[in-house]
């Protein structure tokens, strides 16, 4: 038997999936341990509305007879996860935060849901989340927010707030999130830890609550870019029950985990992510600049960009999501709106106030600067920025009302549909994550996870764990 | 949480509004939300300012 040198829970897919090819480590040992570690934190971190203890515990005693028989499916085989609590789970309450949905029970998987089923992975539970996918933390909302665990006095970020607490406190080995304006790489980010929102239409949205059917994303949150990469291989692909969905090959990404970014150009749009804004924290920016600074030491060609739509793009996410929102959500919000939370009703009524001109003229900025970032993309490999305005806020004191306002670092590759991740790449002062953002071309994740798997191994951030 | 420069509404036509999509607030409600509506106005006056070009369309229709 091979010597494990750290806990369980603190090892990557890519370590614990050798151990288990190779029989020196068992599912239903690793399951244990995470619900161990569960045991130990979940009171401090509030990431699970349910847990699956026995089921999971049957999946990983299925995988072990899988893996001992010979038929080891891959690197997902085993692998303890968690799914953001919008994802339909047969049989499995799906609440999406929400009172609205508080006793709902789907009766199919969502596509990603199965996709990870048929991977091997073993689904240890159904984590917290802003409710319906927007905004929060709302203590009008039946479940508690999540903690960060590197300061658990400070928020996660959301929406995919379980997801991330979960992930970086070592609850799970990965987990999927979704993201409309930032919620998989904005949580990612806050919390120290890897986050993917593929090209839109590269991973089906079927079967995941809907908040923005245009510019909704489906994604990964890990500890590390190859992490991320196999999760992405599990779940990628066309499927005929998301009308949206892309019928473009899916590459291979693993082949992508290759430390090499020499001669590859990062466009910097100083103009936006950079340069002084009350919105934004010149801590991050500062440290945000060193990763770029090693970027370029690894070989990159920086080049700083202008892309004038980046100015109009955060309020053309906004008026699309809510009016979206809205559409999907009309019935139970005039119906039953004190089931919504306090800031999800009062958005999504906002949603039903705005004019049919506000709505198409969002979409119009929409073409605008799609067509603005793919000429830029024409000239430079990537994008790369702060994935943050800010590091995670205190509870005491937030306003998620005030993060209306404000610059987004995010939201612009949910309105263009590119492929986006964010890897750590510091800490501030007082011992808070920050992430570096790398969007690339459309469908070009392989890109994507080269650059940010070349500078994660340069730069080791993902070793750190907090303290919990 | 508005400040001088938010653009604002009166609470009349913003009970017309309300009661336009269909949302039968109260008094208090709509005393709550206007303000966070007024937020909304600069992100919807932001995107009738710009200048799209005539054929700049949203969606293209394709008869196949």
């Amino acid at each position: 038997m091979a010597q494990i040198d750290k806990k369980l829970y603190e090892l990557t897919m890519r370590e614990a999936g050798k151990l288990l090819k190779n029989g020196d480590l068992s599912p239903v040992e690793l399951a244990q341990a995470f619900f161990e570690r569960i045991d130990e934190t979940e009171d401090r971190l509030h990431s699970f509305i349910t847990l699956l203890n026995d089921r999971a515990m049957g999946e990983a005693r299925k995988a072990e007879g899988e893996i001992r028989s010979g038929n080891y499916k891959g690197p997902m085989h085993g692998i303890p996860i968690v799914l953001k609590d919008l994802y339909d789970t047969a049989g499995i309450r799906t609440t999406s935060g929400s009172q609205v949905d508080f006793d709902r029970v789907p009766t199919e998987d969502s596509t990603a849901t199965s996709r990870l089923a048929e991977s091997g992975a073993i689904l240890l539970g159904k984590v917290t989340m802003h409710e319906f996918a927007l905004g929060g933390p709302d203590w009008t909302t039946p479940f508690e927010p999540a903690c960060n665990p590197w300061n658990l006095d400070h928020i996660t970020g959301g929406s995919s707030s379980g997801t991330a607490s979960a992930v970086a406190s070592g609850q799970a080995m990965g987990g999927l999130g979704s993201c409309t304006g930032g919620s998989i790489r904005g949580p990612a980010s806050l919390c120290g830890i890897v986050g993917l929102k593929p090209t839109y239409g590269r991973v089906s949205r079927a079967g995941v609550v809907t908040l923005s059917w245009s510019q909704d994303h489906v994604g990964p949150l890990t500890y590390t870019v190859e992490d991320s990469a196999y999760m992405l291989q599990a779940i990628a692909g066309h499927d005929p029950k998301d009308p949206t969905s892309s019928r473009s090959t899916v590459p291979d990404y693993s082949l992508s985990l290759r430390e090499d970014i020499r001669g590859k150009v990062f466009g910097l749009p100083r103009h936006y992510f950079f340069d002084d804004d009350p919105s934004v924290n010149a801590e991050v920016v500062a440290v945000v600049e060193k990763a770029v600074a090693e970027l370029e030491s690894l070989g990159a060609k920086i080049e700083e960009i202008e892309l004038p739509s980046l100015d109009y793009v955060r309020a053309a996410n906004t008026i699309i999501m809510v009016s979206e929102a809205f559409a999907y959500h009309e019935p139970n919000l005039k119906t039953r709106p004190e089931d919504f939370g306090e800031i999800v009703r009062a958005r999504f009524r906002i949603g039903g106030m705005l004019s049919a001109g506000d709505y198409l003229q969002a979409q119009r900025c929409r073409q605008w600067s799609k067509r603005e970032f793919a000429a830029a993309l024409q000239k430079v490999d990537f994008f790369v920025t702060p994935t943050m305005t800010q590091p995670a806020a205190a509870f005491e004191g937030y306003d998620p009302i005030a993060t209306i306002q404000g610059r987004s670092f995010t939201a612009p590759f949910n309105v263009t549909g590119l492929p986006a991740i964010s890897v750590p790449c510091g800490f501030t002062q007082t011992g808070l994550p920050v992430g570096m953002q790398i969007a690339g071309k459309a469908f070009d994740e392989p890109g994507v996870i080269q650059a940010a798997y070349t500078y994660q191994q340069h730069a080791g951030w993902y070793e750190r764990r907090p303290n919990i | 949480m508005a400040d001088d420069n938010t653009p604002s509404i009166s609470i009349d036509e913003f009970r017309f509004m309300a009661n336009r999509a269909g949302l039968g607030m109260d008094q208090a409600e709509l005393e709550h939300l206007k303000p966070i509506y007024e937020l909304y106005m600069e992100y919807t006056a932001l995107m009738h300012s710009i200048e799209f070009e005539s054929e700049e369309m949203v969606v293209e229709f394709h008869p196949d």
